[in-house]
């Protein structure tokens, strides 16, 4: 599904990643832990396009297609999806508004068609049930006022919706109670599947009692330096980056 | 098109005319150039009438019809003196220049804990402010005015990496014989590289003597200069009272100013900023009160050319039976004013029928990196304080003299000196009290 | 800045596809260029006008020839002149006035096809009356037997002053003086047409009521006159919507609008202002100098304003509420944008004079390109206006470096019980919120436009819904790729 060949990404004119490799076949979980400062968000970023991380050497390649000369909104429409560490506030416009115009113009990416207005609000309706969030928040502005948890929430309620076939999971646990991590660990396994892989980054080993991976990989200083199963992410849990051998960065 | 919106004063001229050779420095003739130059700069534009925008709010007719005449010398040190022991704060101790009707007094100043090289005087050294006096950019009609008629003023430079410790206190006094008389101020305090300041600067005077003061400073802060500056104004009812700050301030420099508005008849305080360096912060705080036919007009102009810069406003007005006020503040910021942080807040309570608030703030936009709001009130006291308060056994006159006090006060919290804040607290208090 | 270049790019793209530019090529009959006492007794003439009508027209032209043109709002453009100028064009078939649509020139009806606005389907379906002013004349209006039915009176301003002579010399001139300010006394010296709307009392209009404008000769100004009356315990929505060809020089568009309402009526008066901006290098546009003007003469009466303004090259606009009853409201509820070399100060003037009056003033600014946009806005107590609310909100969102974004507020405060609240921000669209958006899967255009829109929320929602999907297309349309 995801091919990662040596990627290197410069970040400010400062290089962040250095010769990345991971490849995630479909229906896989991977988890990538490491230290502050090790390149976590830096690695999501540039599979999703964001401006200013530029990469200087090495592929991303997704089924197939080379997709770091895609824009981020046609990666988007390819099927990825980024659940983000401190998603956005946008004042004015509403979820429901924000997704429909979201999955519409993934629809129309991929040449399918548009859904109705009734089924739509129909389909969202019911995620948001699902995921336990009230409904009346799909009427207020984008992230606008949420608490930590709520957003966090919406990001899993508009993953159920947007429905990707690869999602990457930006701290997607950080700063939540254990209620609303139940929550979201129920959010993601709920889109484990056969034909879709996740890729989750996080700094601790908590979520991953709720979502187990089928790899863990270690990144520190802008590499993958340490790969294996989900009782490495308890090992490290025990004994840390340094016991590990894997220097504590000093950030 | 000027012609029409400023007003015209041919008493002025003639008063220059008939001054001409009894002014300061009038052997040196660079200075006389400069004073006929400026005479007749200030003539051909005029007095700012009502139409004029920036003296929307204040209307100065009667410049143009009352005849301010130049102060012949005359003994008055007695008076002097009972009005520096009255602005003189002894709890801050430390130097005081002190100024009578326009002119350096040097037996009332103290010059101990102060080195005198720091300072030099327009009526000893008018030299020393040759430069001062040739910039003529951006210069408005008053500007010429004020140089073409100039009595006196003090320089202050301090040099590189000096730290001042002491607040130097300067004191503008009016007495009795200034009535109907009117004097210009020309002062300048450079700030070297590094260096640090403390300046505590006010004007007193007597009830029920017409007079007008004009006082421009130039205020220049090199880089990572620090200074506080404080203007504070009690002068009699009568008095009307004009001051001017125009600051440059470089790379990482640092001011602090607050001015207090208290007595005249009318006041106007026009501060002027320019950042010429980046990673400045600018701070300005404002208290104006007014009663019967006081009117207090605050006119800032914040201009952002450089980015990364940090400038905030903080003005409170209280107006009473009478009492007019206008605040214009505008915030300019360049196109390469990026990551510029400009704030600006004007509240005004109104305590009577016939009192009145103006404000204008403007924003004035040309970057697109930058946070930039102002906000302004104008109004009476919360409803539901007030109801608090009486709730808990306060008359409603206490209860609102309380909530008054309160909304002032915030002008001065914040200010690094705990003997002028609660100075402050303290005659804001007793203004409230005998209004 | 890759982001802003690729932004402005879009922008550019998107102005210099004004998609209202066409030209119609129609006869049309216009009075010489220039204007003197012989044009103005023209244009009455040709209005087959009363005799008090000239004269009051005679009169404002007097006035306007002493008078100079204002020079304080923050808009730069070269001098007009005012002998250069058509101030009549009529489409030559109106000469007799068409009595139904099916008399109305085909090409006319072509016209507004294109603009989106199907008169006949506006009248059959869409349940909105349409007044329709072409250049100088009036040349449809719908509905009007439904509406004659429950008393009201649409119509243009030429048959108002026929039809309803006391109702157009007791209203006319008596919220916006004549002499109010230049262009208001050039408008009263050689208005052309316009509409007269009056909702007797305890009506409420069933319907929207519109006007399209649209200019279509070149070097035509435009001089319409709008007045609406609501009378005690009426109401009535009232759409306007402009367009104009896309033509190298400068038009001049100098409209007056003047609002009463008596005892309990409210009117709301939306615009949605799409006027031709100019090219992409500042080559041409509409110069739009408009005084609208809102009397709430009677107790707990209300009038609304809310425009989106998007058009034009140089704006000047500040529709105004006087707040005379007691209890009475005046809101303004404005989106402005701006973008290459377009220039907009507008506003609002809201002055309380009677007891227990409020007015709310939301403004969204949105500038880009090299263009700049000021709001500029009084908020007036008088001594005698007890318990007076006014609450401001002015947000302007910069889009690139080289626009400017200006704020303007005069708050005036005579009365100690008055509480007047001005707040204002200025901000850019966060790279941030770009891609968020974009990695949910919307393109950089949509992005822009769905975060230009929530910006504008505030005021948009105010919109009957016939002008908001509109409006929040030209939104898109103006803005398009702003940001990337």
């Amino acid at each position: 599904m995801l091919e990662i060949r040596n990627l290197h990404v410069n970040v400010g004119g400062q290089e962040i990643l250095k010769g990345v490799n991971l490849t995630i076949k479909d229906g896989e979980v991977h988890a990538i832990m490491g230290p502050n400062g090790a390149g976590k968000s830096t690695l999501s970023y540039a599979i999703c396009g964001k401006d200013g991380y530029e990469v200087t050497e090495g592929s991303v390649t997704y089924n197939g297609k080379d997709i770091l000369a895609l824009d981020p909104h046609e990666r988007a429409g390819e099927g990825i999806f980024l659940g983000f560490q401190y998603p956005v506030e946008i004042p004015g416009v509403s979820n429901m508004n924000f997704l429909r115009t979201a999955l519409n113009s993934q629809r129309r990416y991929r040449g399918e068609k548009e859904m109705a207005a009734v089924d739509f609000l129909k389909f969202v309706r019911a995620c948001a049930k699902e995921l336990d969030m009230d409904p009346e928040m799909l009427k207020r502005s984008v992230n606008v006022g949420f608490s930590g948890g709520e957003k966090k929430r919406n990001e899993m309620v508009q993953m159920a919706v947007l429905n990707p076939s690869f999602a990457v999971l930006d701290e997607t646990d950080s700063g939540l109670d254990i209620d609303a991590l139940k929550i979201v660990a129920e959010g993601i396994n709920r889109l484990r599947a056969s034909n879709k892989s996740i890729l989750m980054i996080t700094h601790y080993q908590r979520l991953l009692d709720y979502v187990v991976p089928d790899f863990v990989h270690v990144l520190a200083k802008g590499k993958i330096v340490k790969s294996g199963n989900k009782d490495l992410a308890l090992l490290l849990e025990e004994k840390g980056y340094v016991g590990l051998g894997l220097e504590e960065n000093a950030a | 098109m000027a012609k029409k919106l400023y007003l015209e004063n041919t008493a002025l001229k003639a008063r220059f005319e008939a001054e001409k050779s009894s002014f300061t420095g009038s052997d040196l003739a660079w200075l006389n150039n400069l004073r006929t130059e400026a005479m007749a700069q200030f003539m051909a534009v005029g007095i700012p009438g009502p139409k004029v925008e920036e003296w929307k709010y204040t209307n100065l007719t009667f410049l143009a019809n009352e005849n301010f005449t130049a102060l012949t010398k005359s003994d008055h040190k007695k008076e002097a003196k009972i009005y520096f022991d009255k602005a003189y704060i002894k709890e801050i101790h430390g130097p005081a220049v002190v100024f009578v009707n326009g002119y350096l007094d040097r037996t009332l100043s103290i010059f101990e804990g102060l080195d005198e090289e720091y300072f030099s005087f327009f009526s000893e050294q008018p030299q020393n402010f040759k430069n001062l006096l040739e910039n003529t950019l951006g210069s408005t009609s008053f500007n010429h005015l004020n140089r073409a008629l100039v009595t006196d003023g003090y320089r202050l430079v301090i040099p590189e990496n000096t730290v001042l410790d002491d607040i130097i206190q300067i004191i503008h006094i009016a007495t009795s014989a200034a009535h109907m008389k009117s004097f210009y101020t020309r002062t300048a305090i450079e700030a070297g590289k590094n260096a640090q300041g403390q300046i505590m600067e006010s004007f007193i005077g007597p009830d029920h003597v017409r007079y007008w003061n004009h006082m421009i400073s130039d205020l220049t802060l090199a880089e990572g200069a620090e200074m506080s500056y404080v203007q504070y104004q009690e002068q009699g009812l009568q008095a009307i009272h004009m001051t001017e700050l125009h600051t440059v301030v470089s790379d990482a420099a640092n001011l602090k100013y607050l001015t207090f508005q208290l007595g005249a008849e009318l006041s106007r305080t026009e501060l002027i900023h320019n950042f010429v360096g980046e990673r400045a912060d600018i701070e300005l705080r404002g208290a104006y009160l007014a009663q019967s036919q006081q009117s207090h007009d605050i006119f800032t102009r914040i201009n952002h050319d450089k980015p990364n810069c940090d400038s905030n406003q903080f003005f409170r007005g209280v107006l009473n039976g009478g009492g007019k006020s206008a605040f214009q503040g505008k915030v300019v910021v360049g196109r390469d004013a990026q990551k510029t942080n400009a704030n600006q807040s004007n509240k005004n309570l109104l305590l009577d029928r016939k009192a009145e608030a103006n404000a204008k703030p403007e924003l004035l936009i040309y970057a697109d990196d930058v946070k930039c709001s102002h906000g302004a009130t104008i109004g009476e006291l919360d409803i539901d304080q007030l109801f608090y308060l009486r709730a808990r056994g306060l008359d409603e006159t206490s209860a609102k003299g309380l909530l008054v006090e309160a909304f002032i006060s915030e002008v001065f919290e914040g200010w690094n000196n705990e003997i002028l804040r609660q100075k402050f607290r303290d005659k804001a208090a007793n203004w409230l009290k005998k209004r | 800045m890759a982001v802003t270049e690729k932004t402005q790019q879009t922008v550019d793209e998107a102005v210099g596809d004004y998609k209202y530019g066409f030209i119609t090529d129609i006869a049309t009959e216009r009075a010489p260029k220039g204007l003197n006492e012989d044009i103005i007794k023209f244009i009455s003439a040709k209005k087959n006008e009363p005799e008090w009508l000239l004269d009051w027209r005679l009169a404002a032209y007097t006035k306007w020839l002493k008078m100079e043109e204002p020079t304080w709002a923050m808009v730069d453009y070269p001098k007009i002149d005012f002998q250069d100028i058509y101030y009549y064009s009529a489409p030559k078939s109106a000469e007799d006035g068409p009595k139904s649509l099916d008399e109305v020139d085909p090409e006319l009806l072509r016209t507004y096809e294109k603009l989106g606005i199907s008169l006949k389907e506006q009248e059959l379906l869409a349940g909105v009356a349409v007044d329709i002013v072409f250049d100088s004349v009036s040349v449809a209006t719908t509905f009007r037997k439904k509406l004659k039915e429950a008393g009201i009176v649409f119509c243009s301003i030429s048959e108002a002053a026929h039809d309803y002579p006391d109702l157009m010399k007791k209203y006319l001139g008596s919220v916006v003086p004549v002499a109010d300010n230049f262009y208001s006394a050039l408008n009263s010296a050689v208005f052309t047409d316009g509409t007269f709307v009056y909702i007797p009392k305890g009506v409420r209009c069933p319907m929207e009521l519109s006007t399209y404008f649209r200019i279509n000769e070149a070097n035509t100004g435009q001089f319409e006159r709008t007045i609406i009356i609501a009378d005690e315990g009426s109401y009535v929505s009232y759409l306007e919507g402009c367009t104009a060809p896309q033509r190298d020089e400068n038009q001049l568009h100098a409209a007056v609008v003047e609002l009463v309402t008596h005892d309990d009526a409210e009117i709301k008066y939306s615009t949605v202002q799409n006027w031709y901006p100019g090219d992409k290098n500042g080559k041409g546009g509409i110069y739009n100098f408009v005084t609208k003007r809102g009397a709430c003469r009677g107790k707990n009466s209300k009038i609304s304003w809310t425009q989106v303004e998007t058009g034009s090259a140089v704006t000047w606009k500040y529709p105004s509420c006087l707040l005379i009853g007691d209890n009475s409201v005046g809101e303004f509820y404005s989106v402005a944008i701006t973008n290459n070399y377009q220039q907009a100060d507008t506003g609002t003037k809201m002055v309380h004079i009677g007891e227990n009056t409020s007015s709310t003033i939301i403004s969204k600014g949105i500038s880009a390109g090299k263009s700049s946009a000021t709001y500029r806005g009084l908020v007036k107590v008088m001594a005698g206006a007890e318990n007076a609310r006014n609450y401001t909100q002015c947000d302007s969102l910069l889009i690139g470096d080289k626009c400017g974004a200006h704020t303007v507020p005069y708050l005036e405060i005579k009365n100690p019980t008055a509480k007047v609240e001005h707040e204002a921000t200025t901000s850019k669209i966060s790279d941030e919120q770009l891609f968020y958006c974009q990695q949910r899967g919307l393109d950089i255009e949509d992005s822009v436009t769905l975060i230009v829109n929530g910006f504008c929320k505030d005021v948009m929602q105010h919109l009957p819904m016939e002008f908001a999907v509109e409006a929040q297309k030209l939104l898109g349309i103006s803005l398009e790729g702003s940001v990337g």
